[in-house]
């Protein structure tokens, strides 16, 4: 595990845990990661990846254990106020704001940080943010889509307006959920050097069941399984590791799980 | 805001859209301010109520088409601002002016409190702990005749308006009528604006998706109640002109079925278009009215003329013009 560099630490877990009944989804994780960095998590389905992003994001609190966000704790906060604070997150299945055009939709999440909603002025006077959105459009590609009804987008746009959603709340740390799922292979590659755009930005933790996916993105990679970080390193380490190969290759008793991820690690 | 759509036939259609909604609005202003002096006086009646049921509808809608909050109990707030309105004309002989601001702070002070448990829970349950509100209030009304006079409820000599030196007096409709539409102009205005305001925004993404909002950091229940609290004391606002109007007050007007018409009215108009629950009150009292001249079950017509709307334009009269027409920005 890589020492805490505290003062540029943007984003740290200690003994973060999760048990749903007698599963433990998230057990004892201790995550670190420094300011700027894109960090990919991967590991197989129900390894406590989504779990653990649920944690961080406030929408689920943990069970035990602790985390910080840029040197403050912020465990057990209500997801609202993570959210205003500089967390962001997109989710795994879309969750956008169907009925309200595209613009509409980043709108909602660019006013946010606004401490006091002013119910007088009308919303196309607000100049900051009207930048602020249309510098988001442009971002996700959505620019020329901006006024269509979000639910009428193709399932790949729709993905790309989840994350418009999220960069809208203008955040530190913005943690995507499997960005590209259901995308084809073309939209996934795009949608990869978006990402990598952005981590120039911000710090960005990204979720994948496609290890390849973030080969060539990620600075380092965290490899979860059963709850747990079992491998931590840069993406040719991982690669390499043994544990690692065991999950993905199939080194268990029961290995059909590892043989049907074993595809996934090329 | 040309931002808004990419395509040049896409602004076109929304500024088409958006113009065609400013003619109609200003046609039906002029009406409304032209036409009632060539009215009957029965007819003035009409158009009177029609606005304050206007008014009660556009309360609702707020809530429910734009924060997406089924609340069935919208009746307390309306009897609330009618006794709000008749309890300080008759047993404190207050002018018109105070008795109308004690009605809406009074709708706001029950409002509060109901909204800050019932927006605790969503869904079935909101729509369940709504009407449960209301009904209890509605026994305690009907029970406490000392203040509410129970079943006769309460009856008022015909308000006047004192402005600087002189007085209006309520008595003659038109004066009345005139009172009314200004007020619910007012409101109507204010209205549009609060739902093109951030604020009015807040409102939207909590509608379309309550856990997305929340995530992208709205105390989505602060919104709700502040929703909540505006639409009850609009509510309030429009009891208070019934009572003005009717010159009475009585238990009924806190009845479930009143919450009811408000819900039947901005379906049929079209839900979060603000004039379309307007416009819905509007055409059913119309319709109410003349089939109930000749017709004694006439609710049997107007439920299935009703259940018709429904089934062919689910997002109301409204909704469908301005899917027609091209769609108006919010």
């Amino acid at each position: 595990m890589k020492p805490l560099t505290t003062d540029r630490s943007v984003l740290e877990t200690e003994g973060l845990t999760k048990r749903f009944g007698g599963l433990i989804a998230v057990d004892r994780v201790n995550f670190s990661m420094r300011e700027g960095e894109l960090r990919a998590i991967i590991g197989p389905n129900g390894a406590g990846k989504t779990t653990f992003f649920n944690l961080i994001s406030g929408c689920l609190s943990p069970s035990e254990g602790r985390v910080f966000f840029k040197g403050e704790e912020i465990t057990h906060l209500p997801a609202d106020q993570i959210s205003r604070r500089g967390i962001a997150r997109t989710f795994q299945i879309t969750s956008i704001f169907p009925n309200i055009t595209v613009y509409e939709n980043i709108w909602a999440a660019a006013q946010t940080k606004k401490g006091f909603l002013n119910p007088l002025v009308h919303s196309s006077r607000l100049m900051d943010i009207r930048k602020r959105v249309e510098g988001i459009l442009e971002i996700v590609g959505l620019h020329d889509k901006s006024g269509e009804i979000a639910s009428n987008l193709s399932h790949g746009d729709q993905r790309l307006l989840e994350i418009g959603i999220a960069l809208g709340t203008d955040p530190h740390l913005l943690l995507l959920d499997e960005p590209t799922a259901g995308m084809s292979v073309k939209e996934t590659r795009e949608t990869m050097e978006r990402v990598k755009e952005l981590s120039c930005k911000l710090s960005i933790i990204i979720v994948e069941h496609d290890m390849s996916v973030v080969m060539e993105l990620a600075d380092t990679i965290s490899v979860f399984d059963f709850g747990r970080i079992i491998a931590e390193g840069p993406p040719e380490e991982i690669k390499r590791d043994e544990r690692v190969q065991e999950v993905y290759l199939g080194g268990r008793s029961n290995d059909s799980e590892g043989r049907r991820h074993s595809h996934l690690l090329r | 805001m040309a931002s808004l759509a990419g395509k040049p036939e896409d602004r076109m259609k929304l500024w088409k859209g958006e113009r065609l909604f400013q003619i109609g609005f200003a046609v039906l202003v002029a009406v409304l301010v032209l036409a009632p002096p060539f009215l009957r006086s029965y007819h003035k009646r009409l158009l009177t109520e029609i606005l304050i049921w206007g008014l009660f509808a556009l309360a609702f809608d707020i809530i429910y088409g734009y924060t997406g909050m089924l609340s069935f109990g919208q009746a307390l707030f309306f009897g609330v601002g009618a006794y709000g309105m008749a309890i300080p004309i008759l047993r404190w002989d207050l002018n018109l002016w105070v008795a109308l601001l004690f009605a809406v702070i009074a709708s706001i002070a029950f409002a509060w409190p109901i909204g800050y448990f019932a927006v605790k829970v969503s869904g079935a349950y909101f729509v369940i702990i709504t009407i449960i509100f209301s009904l209890i209030f509605f026994f305690i009304a009907l029970d406490w005749r000392w203040l509410t006079g129970g079943d006769n409820g309460l009856t008022l000599t015909a308000p006047s308006i004192p402005l600087g030196n002189w007085k209006l007096s309520l008595v003659d409709p038109l004066t009345n009528y005139y009172f009314v539409l200004a007020l619910v102009l007012a409101c109507y205005l204010i209205t549009r604006r609060i739902v093109a305001s951030p604020l009015g925004k807040a409102f939207q993404a909590i509608r379309e998706n309550e856990d997305r909002a929340r995530v992208i950091g709205y105390k989505v229940e602060r919104f709700k109640l502040i929703s909540y609290i505006i639409s009850g004391a609009i509510s309030g606002l429009s009891g208070a002109l019934y009572a003005a109007t009717s010159r009475y007050a009585n238990v009924d007007f806190l009845h479930w079925t009143v919450s009811g018409d408000a819900v039947v009215w901005t379906l049929v108009g079209g839900a979060g278009t603000l004039i379309g629950p307007m416009i819905g009150s509007g055409l059913l009292i119309v319709f109410e009215d003349y089939v109930s001249s000749w017709f004694k079950n006439y609710p049997i017509i107007v439920g299935i003329l009703v259940i018709g709307v429904v089934i062919t334009a689910p997002q109301g009269i409204v909704g469908l013009l301005r899917e027609r027409f091209g769609r108006k920005e919010r």
